[in-house]
């Protein structure tokens, strides 16, 4: 437990030099700037800042990119209350409850249990995440290529089951993610795989290209082809701040959507996801007043929003300790490191402690930041989300541009995102979740890599991932996880989970 | 498996199949279950905003198509093309308007992208040199 401080303690000096605090400011600020922006989300977000951060070392650029992702979340959430439009599925629950006090002129104190309710929820999930980081990473180092490669597929596994709709379209996305990991030059062998002798493809496709496509360029033809009655909030936007009364209201809520939103986001899988549609459903059973939820209902506010950034920060864990992003977020995260020259895994925290614990100790500071820097600026955000959506996206393509481009100073890229783009939209427009696709593209690599690893100890024997007790286990979970989700009675509860709300 | 077996093609192969398969039961259940319409594919939408992305890759560096050669024409030339080319697939989109727009957000791009954060997106080599 000592520990723990000691970690966050030199955490804290490092994310607390003027340069990073900056860097953190700065994050959060444009993530919130962008984030806000009706029909942009956090993936898209990041996706759009990624080159801001690419002149800066390793520990800030991450610093910065975790600012504006919780900047980004945050973001999200403003729009959801004023606008109801959820920037992306976590936003979804808070938009019901909270676009109805905005409608009743209480605008403000949904924004402020929010604010207040994520700030304590990301308190505590720094703490979860600083005392789990190390039993976490020395697991990881247990794990052999077989358990590993179990695990991501477990990771997977779940990543569908999690996955709204069609189970068959979920497992073709992950895939089809995974086989486009494959482009490029093997690494082994250095063999040319499905590069079509296109130049652009031989050193693989880069994540940021298709996450920028798929959730960049993908969202604005859907944006386009399906113009959103904006429903601007015309009321007073009220008091932001609660009164000690409407803070004891609303505490347990905040503490239980911590508390469920904290656990979920572990979950390989994105179960982050989840957070924010438990705490509504356990509130609601818990309400005295449970015909108010869906009417404007402050603790489905406070409380699916601390679920939210509990979730959004707990998520890193899995990231930083094993090295596997348990969401498109945190694949961008993935990517970014990759850029910086750092191979995220357990490894990290011993060799580059100031980057961890710097990390870590930044998102409370992030959070804290978003308490001072919101509030008072809640003016301009509604002032942002009166731009009409005709300047809006010319603006998102254009910085896109100049992002992909700056990536590797490749004019290639740039033409490659167009055309990603076309099939991102093809896929929405079928039904096909872009998450498992990004999810499947990111680990694909690792899990090749994993495969043949084992498959070269074992001596090419298959059966090797069921002799370690290790592995075997995980891969009975992820398919018990499977057959349940294929379950009748399973697949009508999972639709209710995501339609109750 | 063969000695063969772990090498650059065992795994796209396996995925290309388990692709195929999924295809196939996909298909099959919707003999089942035709779902809902895909509705309105807005073509006249996306070709725009696709044409702009392929004018800024085409001239922020130069490129050469046969026997067209286009210089080398940075941010200035970029970012306004893109823009002007991609917003007007709004249904509601003003040409005025737009152009304004394209000069603020392309002065602000070049103040941010290259004075401010340092990266190395050329901005007129035509009239600066860089």
């Amino acid at each position: 437990m000592f520990d723990v401080f000691t970690n966050l303690g030199l955490g804290l000096s490092v994310a607390l030099t003027l340069n990073n605090v900056a860097l953190c400011f700065i994050g959060c600020l444009i993530g919130t700037l962008v984030g806000v922006l009706p029909g942009v989300g956090p993936v898209a977000t990041i996706a759009i800042l990624l080159p801001v951060t690419l002149s800066l070392d390793p520990t800030g650029s991450l610093i910065m990119l975790a600012g504006i992702y919780y900047g980004a979340q945050y973001g999200g959430s403003t729009t959801a209350i004023l606008v109801n439009i959820p920037g992306e599925a976590t936003a979804v629950v808070t938009a019901i409850d909270g676009h109805k006090m905005a409608q009743k002129g209480q605008a403000g104190l949904a924004l402020g249990l929010a604010a207040i309710g994520s700030f304590i929820a990301g308190t505590i999930a720094t703490i979860v995440i600083a005392a789990l980081g190390v039993p976490m990473t020395r697991m990881g180092l247990l794990f052999g290529p077989a358990e590993y490669f179990s695990l991501m597929i477990m990771g997977l596994v779940l990543a569908v089951v999690l996955a709204r709709g069609s189970l068959i379209k979920a497992i073709a996305m992950i895939v089809v993610g995974i086989l486009l990991s494959c482009v490029g030059s093997d690494m082994e062998t250095g063999r040319e795989r499905m590069t079509f002798d296109l130049g652009m493809l031989h050193d693989g496709i880069e994540f940021v290209v298709l996450a920028m496509c798929i959730f960049g360029f993908g969202e604005i033809f859907k944006n386009l082809a399906d113009p959103e009655t904006r429903d601007v909030v015309r009321n007073q936007i009220g008091r932001l701040w609660p009164t000690l009364g409407e803070l004891r209201e609303n505490l347990a809520p905040i503490l239980r959507g911590t508390f469920l939103g904290s656990i979920l986001g572990v979950l390989p899988g994105n179960g982050a996801i989840l957070g924010p549609f438990a705490s509504y459903a356990v509130e609601k059973r818990l309400s005295k007043r449970s015909q108010d939820f869906g009417h404007g209902a402050p603790a489905a506010v406070a409380g699916p929003e601390s679920a939210n950034n509990a979730g959004a920060q707990t998520s890193f864990i899995p990231l930083l300790t094993l090295g596997l992003p348990p969401n498109a977020v945190m694949a961008l995260m993935v990517g970014a490191m990759m850029i910086q020259g750092i191979v995220p895994g357990p490894q990290v925290i011993e060799r580059n402690p100031e980057l961890f614990w710097g990390l870590v100790a930044s998102m409370w500071i992030g959070n804290l930041m978003l308490v001072i820097i919101n509030l008072p600026l809640i003016g301009l955000w509604v002032k942002l989300l009166r731009v009409p959506y005709r300047l809006l996206f010319p603006a998102i393509v254009c910085f896109c541009c100049i992002g992909l481009y700056s990536i590797a100073n490749d004019a290639a890229q740039v033409m490659m995102a167009a055309l990603f783009g076309f099939v991102g939209y093809a896929l929405y427009k079928l039904d096909f979740e872009a998450a498992p696709l990004a999810l499947g593209f990111v680990l694909g690599r690792l899990l090749e890599e994993k495969l043949r690893q084992s498959l070269i100890i074992s001596d090419g024997n298959p059966l090797t991932f069921l002799q370690s007790p290790l592995s075997a286990t995980l891969l009975a979970v992820g398919m018990i996880a499977l057959i349940v989700a294929i379950s009748p009675s399973m697949r009508r509860g999972r639709e209710d989970v995501f339609k109750d709300s | 498996m063969t000695s063969d077996g772990v090498g650059s093609g065992l795994m796209p192969r396996i995925l290309s199949l388990m692709i195929v398969a999924l295809g196939i039961l996909q298909i099959a259940f919707s003999f089942k279950d035709p779902g809902p319409s895909t509705g309105h594919w807005a073509i006249r939408e996306t070709i725009p905003v696709v044409l702009g992305v392929i004018l800024f890759a085409i001239t922020i560096r130069g490129y050469h198509i046969g026997p067209i050669a286009i210089p080398n024409l940075g941010m200035a030339v970029a970012c306004p093309l893109a823009i002007i080319a991609s917003g007007l697939a709004a249904r509601d989109s003003r040409l005025p308007e737009l152009l304004v727009f394209a000069v603020v957000l392309t002065t602000f791009c070049i103040g941010l992208f290259r004075y401010a954060l340092g990266l190395s997106v050329p901005v007129a080599p035509w009239l600066l040199g860089y």
